[in-house]
């Protein structure tokens, strides 16, 4: 059968492939890294004086100028209301929940639109995604110099544990950085590639992923070159930042250093607590000298006795999580066959004692804890990008939180469960409660907790044009749709009358799209850009995209899985593209990417069934089985 | 098209239409589809074919999760047989509810007493065996769909209860650390 002919996805012949410049992005709360595959290895891509990290910290030295990594961070005690470190913490979040997480506060917040926290520089009131977008734009530059040209494609790891706002910021700042996602990766999953432990034998391992700023432990199964993510747990607001802050306050206690202290005292406690910690990881004892702003002078030590008794509650509350990931992936202790360190914060002795202990077994720290989610990204990003070719492996992540919708009562009803494998599509009915009732308000949530209250709302909308019926006798789908980056849409249906209403979740602390056009507009680096002549090259990216990957479709199939009647109708469309291309009516593409879409329906589908069918063949199976 | 999305579970992978299922084999397949159809397997394809590798991909994992945990199993399949499962509970078995009645005290005891964590844990065990027996049960009964399809429904209401009971234990197991 002409079937058995089809190669895989993924395997295109090699003569038609160009290497695509496509990297790994470690977005990382302390620091960032880039990383790209180059002769079949991950390497990450130094600065022009060899660093490997960039300090994940914007100055804005005035409206227009700014610096980004360590031009800025040894900027931070001189100016620290216009130097921002540790954006991530505030990505996706209101101003309230970032005082009720107590996440330090060390710059002037203030409340966005709907209650979006912002930052208050000389540059203006900054939301953490278009910071976040100058850290990503600083890495751009540095991949793009050294790969030769423009990035046709990234990577970017969030940790495990961001919600669905967290992940939506996220992406929206790479969008900002004229960055085009290829895939939002997991953290501790993109270090289990970095291990390669789909090579090494099969089974079920932790990975304990302690950043600056958030925690993650993941448990994964290994088999077959699969990575299935088996259950995911963590705190987006706990990290080695909580640990400078518990060392700060035990200085400024010895030093009596007052919490009414001016910014850049507190700022240089900070900074010795940092220091103190990086000693005490290799050190048994740490001199810390400070200075204040009025010239005083205090001297100490903290010795590592001491250093493990202040962080320790910190370094215990890591370990709830643990207990219930292990319930969540239905698998004991004992099952645990290793344990894979990830992030600076695990270079600290007791974080290895006692994740050691609880695991019962030798915590794997091979690989520089800083670098290695940032080399996953890369392996991941030069797989999608096509680069490698006939590689198996496959990543199953999960969505690390409940979704769901609020009901009668403010209580949530959950719709898609924590630590679902994704891509995930469930669909719940509900019904009407007043006789006659025409509209439905819709409220999506995500959280564990049985009450919307405690819940983080993601989304309202309106089902509206429900025709009168007696109460209950409406049947309202609801549809939620996870896709592979954990990012979520909701769509809804009167079943009776086909009355639709469709939601991409922008989070209620998110940015809206007229927003994002607006920052664009705004930003230093597209000043001389205009908003529609970027729309238009956005689009023609797209558009090239599409076009070569249905030409190697149809090079591929076209002959078997195509009448000639078919292929020339495609062919038709395609001419239309490539005119509307030539063009400069963005309108104009976005139809005719539509017309195409039309003319290709039946081809996508059949492709889609012939890999299905040759996957469940005999053959196939056996080859999975060695 | 003739795309899977109408296939019910089992033939999706290929596997026989009845309740006793061999796991790592349900897992094998699964991960061939995966193979195939995850969009990260699709990424240099059209956006409209990544659009259809998604969907695709979330009803073979929405099958593979129905199909390889037990209570959910046993209510496809007797959905797929036509049982109403909404119908009033079929549990009419005293000795049963009787049994019910016996451990929810034994939890609101254990739960209020606070004893050892070892009680709990035996508990936990007691209630993982029954489940077990029941599983078995199932297995007969729903062996095809000409099997005792009532039946097959009682022990699945039966396994639903000792499921919700499990889920307050291992709740209250992890209050106690």
């Amino acid at each position: 059968m002409a079937l058995l002919k089809i190669s895989e996805p993924g395997n295109t012949p090699q003569t038609k492939h160009t290497h695509k410049r496509a990297v790994g992005i470690d977005l990382g709360t302390t620091n960032s890294l880039v990383a790209v595959v180059e002769d079949t290895k991950a390497v990450t891509i130094t600065d022009e004086q060899g660093r490997h990290l960039l300090p994940s910290v914007v100055r804005y030295c005035d409206a227009q100028r700014l610096v980004v990594g360590v031009a800025a961070k040894e900027a931070a005690f001189d100016d620290p209301l216009n130097t921002i470190a540790s954006v991530k913490r505030y990505m996706g979040r209101g101003l309230e929940d970032v005082r009720q997480a107590g996440v330090r506060q060390d710059y002037e917040l203030v409340a966005g639109a709907g209650g979006m926290a912002r930052i208050r520089t000389v540059a203006g009131e900054l939301s953490p995604v278009e910071i976040s977008a100058q850290i990503l734009q600083e890495l751009k530059s540095r991949a793009e110099q050294h790969l030769g040209g423009a990035l046709e494609g990234v990577v970017i790891t969030v940790p495990a544990y961001f919600d669905d706002a967290q992940r939506q910021a996220t992406k929206d700042a790479a969008h900002l950085a004229g960055l085009h996602v290829l895939r939002l990766l997991n953290e501790p999953t993109a270090a289990a590639v970095a291990y390669g432990l789909d090579r090494g034998a099969e089974g079920v391992h932790a990975i304990y992923d302690l950043g600056g700023g958030t925690f993650d432990i993941s448990i994964l199964r290994f088999s077959r070159g699969v990575f299935e993510v088996l259950a995911t747990a963590g705190d987006s607001a706990l990290g080695g930042d909580d640990l400078d802050r518990i060392i700060a306050q035990w200085l400024q206690q010895q030093a009596d250093i007052g919490a009414e202290a001016d910014h850049a005292t507190l700022r240089r406690v900070m900074g010795q607590a940092k220091v103190a910690k990086e000693t005490l990881s290799h050190e048994d004892s740490a001199n810390i000298e400070l200075i204040d702003s009025d010239g005083r002078c205090w001297e100490g030590r903290l010795t590592r006795e001491t250093f493990n008794k202040l962080i320790d509650p910190v370094i215990q509350r890591t370990l709830s999580p643990c207990r219930r990931v292990l319930r969540d992936a239905g698998v004991s202790r004992e099952e645990i066959r290793e344990v894979v360190m990830v992030g600076g914060s695990t270079r600290i002795p007791l974080v290895r004692q006692l994740v050691g202990e609880f695991f019962a077994c030798e915590p794997h720290v091979d690989i520089n804890p800083d670098r290695v989610v940032a080399l996953g990204a890369a392996i991941q990003a030069d797989m999608l990008a096509g680069n490698k070719t006939g590689d198996e492996m496959l990543l199953l992540d999960v969505n690390p939180l409940s979704l769901g919708i609020e009901t009668m009562g403010g209580l949530v009803e959950k719709v898609i469960p924590r630590n679902t494998t994704i891509p995930v599509s469930k669909a719940q009915e509900f019904t009407t409660f007043k006789d006659g009732q025409t509209a439905m308000a819709i409220h999506v949530v995500q959280g564990e907790r049985e009450l919307v209250a405690d819940n983080r709302s993601l989304a309202r909308f309106e089902l509206h044009d429900i025709p009168p019926m007696v109460a209950g006798a409406a049947r309202i789908q609801v549809r939620f749709q996870v896709d592979a980056d954990g990012l979520l849409n909701v769509s809804a249906r009167e079943l009776s009358t086909g009355v639709e209403s469709h939601v991409e979740i922008k989070p209620a602390y998110g940015l809206t799209d007229a927003e994002i056009e607006q920052m664009l507009r705004d930003s230093q680096s597209h000043a001389r850009d205009d908003v529609d002549a970027r729309r238009l090259r956005e689009l023609q990216v797209e558009a090239d995209r599409n076009r070569e990957a249905l030409d190697a479709a149809l090079l591929q199939d076209g002959n078997q899985l195509l009448s000639a009647a078919e292929r020339q109708c495609i062919g038709e469309a395609l001419a239309g593209l490539a005119k509307a291309c030539n063009g400069t009516d963005p309108d104009a593409i976005k139809q005719a990417l539509a017309v195409l879409e039309q003319a290709t329906a039946d081809f996508a589908a059949r492709r889609m069934d012939a890999s299905i069918r040759t996957a469940l063949s005999g053959h196939r199976l056996d080859e999975f089985a060695g | 098209m003739a795309l899977p999305f109408s296939k019910d579970f089992f033939t999706l992978f290929d596997l026989p239409v009845a309740y006793e299922i061999d796991g790592d084999e349900l897992r094998r397949r699964y991960q061939g589809l995966q193979h195939a159809a995850h969009p990260d397997r699709h990424g240099q394809a059209t956006d409209q074919e990544r659009r259809l590798a998604t969907q695709l991909a979330s009803y073979i994992n929405e099958a593979y999760r129905t199909l390889k945990d037990p209570v959910t199993r046993a209510r496809y399949l007797l959905e797929h047989w036509g049982v109403d499962l909404n119908a009033q509970s079929a549990v009419t078995d005293s000795a049963f509810l009787g049994e019910q009645m016996m451990l929810r005290e034994a939890l609101a005891e254990l739960r209020a007493g606070q004893g050892p964590k070892a009680h709990l844990d035996t508990f936990l065990d007691d209630i993982v065996g029954r489940l077990q027996d029941l599983q078995a049960a199932l297995g007969q009964q729903l062996s095809s769909a000409q099997g005792p399809l009532q039946k097959a429904h009682v022990t699945y209401d039966k396994m639903r209860f000792l499921q919700r009971l499990q889920e307050e234990a291992r709740d209250l197991a992890e209050e106690l650390g």
